[in-house]
């Protein structure tokens, strides 16, 4: 049984294997979607589960002038993709898309054309380490939080520990899951978590993900009375389980799960606010019913194809 | 266990045996039969539990997917652009409307051939229903900002427009549709990327609820129940009850409560599984929860327990039926053949405790020849040898016994003795008054009484082991005592020595000391027994009579009181120093006799001294005598003597005690004072005045005839305060308070005032009073006089009627008259009280003065006068000013003029009508009548000239106004 890839590039790489030796994958992380394995069950958010519900909030919220920023590999281009669709359907305006080299520092050019523009939003796929110099460069230009608020999709309480000193308090992030939501169930979940990990350990969604994997694997294969990928694929798909981010359950059609989109605003002690919440979880849809399949597979190559 | 017999313990070890295994094998196969129908019930629901999520969720799927295959139909995507520009345009009841409606209703009517969905609209993207299949009320109403803003129909619509995703609504009861529960799918219409609006379904939630309440495969008790989790924690059921079809949305069930509606609770929680549980209804059931994900729904598949564990008890019914039969064969045989084993034994044991009994020719049968045969026959020749060896037994018994019985009742006399005597011993010790210690050879203390413990304020326990000398000795004492003590250990034991010994207080006791040397078997001096007499109270005694033996000489020296004592059997005569220094006998020259005595007494007083003596002997009663002394000068003394005597029981007297004071000067005194006494007695008996004594406090003490005959009572009337009750009650007051400012000042009291008498005269009296001194200048009483001067007052009092009243009627005159008005106009401009003067003059007197005579003149204003003072207060003033004229002075009347004029109003009317009865004349009734004339006294008067004129005025206003009536006293309106 595998648990793990982080990129989606990574789970592009793995994807083939498992399939080839008809076995098991549980993929922890929100992705661009526009997949569907039957050797894969994928336990992040989908696009409609997380970035176009965020993103609709964004332009209801803070306003229809929006800024794209992302890494440049396969998510950002996806999520921008489907973003740009959003900007279209609700009469909003681009003002500037940018894709940075994985692990980029260099923002000055894109910060002055982000002070240039005066966007009333920045949406933000960026990954890693290119988030802190982001975040760096746009306080050193003197903008703020309250004057151009960023939308992250990839920025969790692990980066924003991992900060050094990066101003991010104030900006946004959307997750299904945030360490400082109240219930009991989750803030029991904390509490095992830093009796385990310690008091200064935090947790994201993608590491609760992976934990809703793990349990996800355990009942089924209590359920199954066996481990082999195959018995477990038998009960896998009606498993449901009340997880820290509330309750979720396999949709068996497209082996992604029922999750709740949320938008969080950093706080200055490294957790976040919760600013919205869609109250109920939404079914996975990895490819947006807007638009049919093959036109996105079709899409989904040339993106792939650009990139290489 | 013990006292079972062995039939019984045979019977139940068998019972046991058998039964055991049996029930063991029996009830882990009844357990395991029940686990297996469980389970299998359990699988059952689960899997139905499985299949009807399925069935719903597969149904819903379907229903998005119709409502995706409208959306993607072009012709969905002009209806929704062409009715919603004309709704724009024109409004939902334009033609041009109707057109286009009636045109795609026709089209989407095809879509309605199954009965899956009870109506379609058409939203905008603002959240205009610009298209309804069935025109209920939603119709045409904005979702966003309509009445139906909140209904599950507006939020599916929002939701796919935020995730550009179809999806499905929560149930609800929907209004529009005249509250049936209605559930709607919402699915995004769009083209060119841009969204178009949203095309709404409300689903027919009937067939919904077919599936979920098709009980198909769960048996008579199988049942469905779904809900929904609310905001408050308790659970929404979300289709109808097997028992209660009405429950849809209605039904809310409470979670809380742990051990009920857990089935619910679990599949709310997310969780999935099955099992034994206790249902919402509070019933046990078998069942399968299940999480719904697209309803957020629980999901509940049971059945009753007894229904699916029915075979479970059945067999165990039966099971426990043919456990009991078992039970009751093999207990019928055990008690059979255990009866056969035992009866034998029976008769041994019973035989055996016959020979236990002492019945030593007890025997048993012997029958037949196997174990039990052999046992009889041992038993019967073991039964004889056991007589033989009794009967020796009991000879050997009943000797040594008697030897036995008589050292014990020797041992217990001896006991008893010697306990008496530790007793008596020891009782001795503990409650003797005398302190009873023993001590070690080395003055160690070993033991101390209850005594010693209490003289001393220790307890043995802190004392013993101590080393007395240190503990209780000064150390003044202590070399020498201990010196003592070691004499005693060497058979030298003190005797009577008197030494202190110093308590926990601090307190030194003096203790006469008896030693008594202990002795060991061995004859050697083991311990002191040490024996001591608290004397401390003794020599105190001692002490204190001769302390006061002194005092007593000192006293009688200094209340001139010599003391004497005569031994009547040894005829001794004692005399105290003072007797001799009274006597004026040297007590150096001179040893006391009775002679001696009587010598010293005035030769006329002696038989009358000796006498009185002699008698007290016989009446054997005390005496006391006064007499006198002939000193050998020729002066006298007085003594006073007084003397008791002792007899003893037979009536002879032992022993004579005397006292003798001197007199002399308290004697002297009295015969003076005698004779004061008699002097002022004949005094006061010729005295023309009446004369009184009183002590400090006023209480009279004395008076003499002539006060008697003056105040009118009785000298013993007079005793006390009872002559203050003889005062004129005017008087008394006076009387007593010149009587007090006298004392004070410590002035002779002098006053003028009257005295009532019984009879009712009153006599005038000038009383006199000073105050009589002790010798310490404090006043001890008071002597004064009465003098009669009744009839010197009565010639004043004709004075003083002849000058203010006038003759004829008695009535106040002018002079009077003014001096009184002075008077209260004064007091009314002090007080601010008002008065009034009331101007009163007869009609027509004249008339009759003329027509009768003056005679009759007087008569009536003798009456009128009469008349006029029963009219008005004693303190008013009634006044005649001459001829038919009178005034009355009110005073004290109201402060406010208005008032006051009403109360002299009120009193002048009541004149009024009195003057007006008819007055009895000696010549017949005559008929009178007055006119009156009223004035107010106030303070801003300024002359009494003005006020008569005034009241004359409004007389005169009277008479003009016809007389016998009256009028007050108008000023004239200043100009």
């Amino acid at each position: 049984m595998l648990f793990g890839c982080w990129t989606s590039a990574c789970r592009k790489a793995v994807k083939p294997v498992v399939e080839r030796h008809r076995h098991l994958l549980f993929y922890p992380l929100q992705y661009e979607g526009l997949e569907q394995s039957p050797n894969i069950l994928y336990t992040g958010a989908t696009p409609n589960q997380q970035i176009i519900p965020a993103v609709h909030w964004a332009l209801d919220t803070l306003g229809k002038r929006a800024y794209l920023i992302g890494s440049d590999y396969v998510f950002p281009r996806v999520a921008n993709t489907i973003i740009k669709d959003l900007l279209t359907s609700q009469g909003a305006e681009l003002l500037g898309e940018r894709y940075l080299p994985l692990g980029s520092q260099a923002m000055a050019e894109v910060v002055a054309e982000i002070v240039k523009t005066q966007p009333q939003v920045v949406l933000n796929s960026l990954n890693g380490d290119s988030n802190n110099a982001l975040f760096q460069a746009l306080a050193e230009a003197g903008i703020t939080a309250e004057q151009i608020p960023v939308l992250s999709f990839s920025l969790a309480e692990v980066e924003l520990a991992a900060a050094k000193g990066a101003p991010m308090a104030g900006h946004y992030s959307a997750w299904n899951y945030f360490q400082s939501l109240p219930s009991p169930q989750n803030q029991a979940f904390v509490q095992r978590f830093h009796h385990r990990f310690g008091q200064q350990a935090v947790i994201d969604d993608p590491m609760e993900a992976s934990y809703i994997g793990l349990q996800l694997w355990a009942q089924a294969v209590r359920e199954a009375g066996g481990v082999t990928p195959a018995e477990v694929e038998r009960t896998l798909l009606r498993q449901t389980l009340h997880a820290p981010e509330g309750v979720v359950a396999i949709d068996p059609g497209t082996r992604h799960l029922w999750k709740t989109p949320r938008i969080g605003r950093a706080r200055d002690d490294g957790q976040f606010e919760i600013v919205s919440d869609a109250g109920r979880p939404l079914q996975p849809h990895p490819f947006p019913s807007y638009r049919p399949r093959d036109e996105w597979l079709t899409r989904l190559k040339e993106i792939e194809a650009a990139g290489q | 266990m013990r006292s079972l017999s062995l039939t019984q313990r045979f019977t139940l070890g068998l019972l046991l045996i058998t039964l055991l295994p049996m029930a063991v094998a029996g009830y882990t196969l009844l357990n395991t039969f029940k686990m297996e129908l469980q389970l299998s019930a359990e699988q059952q629901m689960a899997a139905i539990a499985d299949k009807k999520s399925d069935q719903i969720d597969n149904y819903l799927i379907e229903r998005l997917h119709d409502a995706r295959m409208l959306v993607e139909d072009e012709t969905t995507h002009q209806a929704m652009n062409e009715l919603a520009r004309t709704f724009a345009a024109t409004g939902a009841d334009s033609n041009a409307y109707r057109q286009l409606d009636s045109r795609y209703r026709g089209s989407f009517s095809r879509f309605f051939s199954s009965t899956d969905f009870y109506d379609l609209f058409l939203i905008t993207p603002q959240g205009r229903v610009v298209y309804s299949q069935i025109h209920e009320p939603d119709f045409a109403t904005n979702l966003f900002t309509g009445p139906y803003r909140n209904t599950q129909l507006a939020q599916v619509t929002r939701m796919a427009l935020t995730t550009l995703e179809g999806g499905l609504s929560g149930f609800e009861f929907y209004a529009p549709s005249r509250n049936a529960i209605a559930a709607f799918i919402a699915i995004p219409i769009m083209a060119q990327g841009r969204v178009e609006g949203v095309l709404a379904l409300q689903l027919d939630t009937n067939r919904i609820f077919q599936v979920l309440t098709d009980n198909v495969g769960m048996g008579r008790s199988g049942e469905t129940v779904v809900g929904r989790l609310e905001q408050s924690g308790n659970a929404r059921l979300m289709a109808p009850l097997k028992d209660e079809p009405e429950a849809a949305l209605r039904r809310i069930i409470p979670l809380g409560d742990k051990n009920r509606a857990a089935p619910l609770a679990h599949a709310l929680n997310g969780e999935r599984g099955s099992g034994l549980e206790i249902a919402y209804n509070g019933t046990p059931v078998i069942a399968a929860w299940r999480y719904l994900p697209r309803m957020e729904w629980g999901m509940v598949v049971n059945i009753s327990a007894d229904e699916a564990l029915a075979p479970y008890y059945r067999v165990r019914n039966i099971a426990i039926a043919t456990l009991a039969a078992t039970l009751l064969a093999i207990f019928c045989a055990v008690l059979l053949l255990g009866r056969h084993l035992t009866l034998p034994l029976r008769a041994l044991s019973r035989s055996a405790q016959e020979i236990a009994a002492g019945q030593f020719n007890q025997r048993v049968v012997v029958k037949g020849k196997n174990e039990l045969g052999e046992l009889a026959s041992a038993f019967n020749t073991m039964a004889e040898k056991l007589r033989i060896s009794y009967h020796h037994l009991e000879q050997q018994v009943d000797e040594r016994t008697t030897a036995l019985r008589q050292a014990l009742l020797e041992e217990q006399r001896t006991r008893r003795e010697l306990q008496y005597e530790r007793d008596y011993a020891t009782s001795l010790i503990n409650t003797a008054p005398v302190i009873v210690l023993l001590l070690d050879t080395q003055g160690i203390i070993l033991h101390a009484n209850p005594y010693f413990e209490a003289l001393s304020g220790y307890r043995l326990d802190e004392i013993r082991g101590r080393d007395w000398f240190s503990t209780f000795l000064s150390p003044r004492d202590q070399l020498r005592i201990r010196t003592l003590f070691q004499r005693s250990t060497h058979d030298m034991p003190v005797r009577g020595n008197i030494n202190p010994i110093v308590t926990r207080s601090g307190e030194e006791r003096q203790i006469e000391w008896n030693d008594q040397p202990m002795r060991d078997p061995q004859g050697a001096v083991s311990a002191i027994l040490a024996i001591g007499l608290d004397v401390t109270a003794h020599q105190a005694m001692e002490e204190a009579l001769r302390h006061s033996a002194e005092q007593l000489n000192e006293a009688q020296c200094l209340a001139q009181v010599g003391s004497w004592e005569l031994d009547l059997v040894n005829g001794e005569l004692n005399w105290s120093d003072q007797i001799f220094h009274i006597f004026e006998i040297d007590k150096g020259r001179f040893s006391p006799t009775y002679e001696a005595f009587l010598n010293a007494i005035h030769p006329d007083d002696r038989a009358r001294v000796d006498q009185a003596y002699n008698n007290s002997l016989i009446t054997r009663t005390p005496y006391e005598i006064n007499h006198r002394l002939l000193m050998g000068d020729g002066r006298i003394k007085w003594v006073q003597e007084r003397c008791q005597t002792e007899f003893d029981c037979s009536g002879t007297p032992l022993r004579s005690r005397g006292t003798v004071q001197e007199i002399t000067a308290r004697i002297q005194a009295e015969q003076a004072l005698a004779q004061s006494e008699a002097l002022f007695r004949t005094l006061a008996q010729v005295a023309p005045v009446g004369i009184f004594r009183t002590d400090a406090t006023g209480s009279c003490t004395f008076v003499n005839e002539r006060y008697c005959d003056i105040a009118g009572i009785t000298l013993e009337e007079a005793q006390g305060s009872g002559w203050g009750r003889a005062i004129h009650p005017d008087d008394l007051a006076t009387v007593l308070e010149t009587w007090d400012e006298a004392v004070k000042a410590r002035t002779p009291f002098m006053l003028e005032y009257r005295f009532r008498r019984p009879d009712g005269r009153t006599t005038w009296v000038v009383g006199q009073a000073r105050a009589e001194l002790d010798g310490q200048g404090g006043i001890c009483g008071y002597v004064g006089t009465i003098t009669d001067i009744s009839n010197r007052k009565e010639a004043e009092e004709e004075v003083r009627q002849l000058a203010f009243y006038d003759h004829l009627t008695g009535l106040a005159n002018r002079r009077l008259l003014l001096d009184r008005l002075q008077r209260a106009l004064a007091a009314s401009q002090r007080s601010g009280e008002q008065g009034a003067l009331l101007f009163i003059d007869l009609d027509n007197f004249k008339q009759l003065n003329d027509s009768h005579g003056h005679e009759q003149g007087d008569l009536l204003l003798q009456q009128v006068a009469q008349r006029l003072k029963a009219s008005v207060r004693e303190t008013d003033t009634v006044a005649r000013l001459g001829g038919d004229e009178f005034i009355v002075i009110l005073e004290q009347l109201s402060r406010t003029p208005a008032e006051a004029q009403q109360q002299a109003v009120a009193v002048a009317e009541k004149i009024l009508s009195n003057l007006n009865q008819p007055y009895p004349l000696s010549k017949g009734p005559h008929h009178a009548t007055p006119s009156i004339g009223i004035t107010l006294i106030s303070d801003h008067h300024s002359s009494l000239g003005e006020l008569l004129q005034q009241a004359d005025t409004a007389m005169y206003q009277s008479k003009l106004a016809g007389r016998n009536t009256l009028r007050c006293y108008q000023p004239p309106a200043t100009p």
